[in-house]
């Protein structure tokens, strides 16, 4: 794999993996009460 | 909302204009290419600890605990793109220095300023809430570092290329600069979207908490 390839794929992978945590801290925050139940009421 | 659909359009097209549209450079040629997501990275995590740094003197003189999640958000987002940049530097250093890594003074210093927000991070972490002024504290100091950084390359000797970009005269065409400042607006734009959903999230979990504490 070229060093160019290997820089853009840890990049975009990185960021992706960021986002999922960001998505998975969401979604703890919703069985907590979150912005669902805050909606609900 | 708006950031996060700018920057998932930003982003994907200045993967392209780098790959595919900027031209060959003459003397490194196609690794020059990592330098269009590189120098992005760097002004997206100085900006982010400049707003962290500035949100911590803003919490430390009120105490208002929305400068606190402020600067704790843009930390954690900043952390994330001075990685990319530390990831990303070697891979480029490896085909045109010879070496993945150097000793030198803004390689030294932008691995310090990682340590320091890694040790921010930690600190929010085990300390929590509790923890909010002496994480400023921390913070403040570690944006000390980045004026290092920068200047390292221009007042010292370093193997590291001297600021093409940030000076009157820009040391680089013109189809090149105008992508790689596309690229730069891209890489703000996506921690615009990041902050904004980080701090949302923030204020979410201090709610929680203090509906748990009232009971």
């Amino acid at each position: 794999m070229s060093y160019v390839a290997a820089a853009y794929l840890i990049t975009i992978v990185a960021l992706a993996a960021y986002v999922w945590t960001l998505w998975a801290r969401q979604q703890d925050l919703r069985r907590q009460g979150g912005p669902n139940r805050h909606h609900a009421q | 909302m708006l950031w996060i659909v700018l920057s998932a359009i930003a982003l994907p097209a200045g993967i392209v204009l780098a790959l595919f549209i900027a031209p060959v450079e003459a003397f490194q040629g196609d690794p020059y290419r990592i330098l269009y997501i590189h120098v992005p990275s760097v002004v997206a995590a100085y900006v982010a600890f400049t707003v962290t740094c500035v949100a911590s003197v803003l919490y430390l003189w009120r105490r208002a605990p929305q400068y606190d999640r402020l600067a704790a958000s843009s930390a954690e987002v900043g952390q994330v793109f001075l990685t990319l940049v530390l990831l990303t530097g070697p891979i480029w250093g490896r085909p045109v220095w010879g070496a993945w890594w150097t000793w030198d003074a803004r390689l030294t210093t932008a691995l310090i300023l990682w340590f320091i927000f890694a040790g921010y991070l930690m600190l929010r972490a085990w300390a929590g809430p509790a923890g909010a002024a002496a994480s400023a504290a921390v913070a403040v100091i570690g944006f000390l570092d980045i004026p290092l950084i920068h200047w390292s390359a221009v007042l010292l000797r370093t193997l590291h290329p001297r600021p093409a970009v940030f000076r009157p005269d820009p040391a680089m065409p013109g189809s090149m600069l105008a992508i790689l400042i596309f690229n730069m607006a891209a890489f703000l734009l996506t921690y615009l979207a990041l902050l904004t959903v980080r701090v949302r999230q923030e204020a979410e979990r201090a709610r929680l908490r203090a509906a748990q504490e009232t009971g």
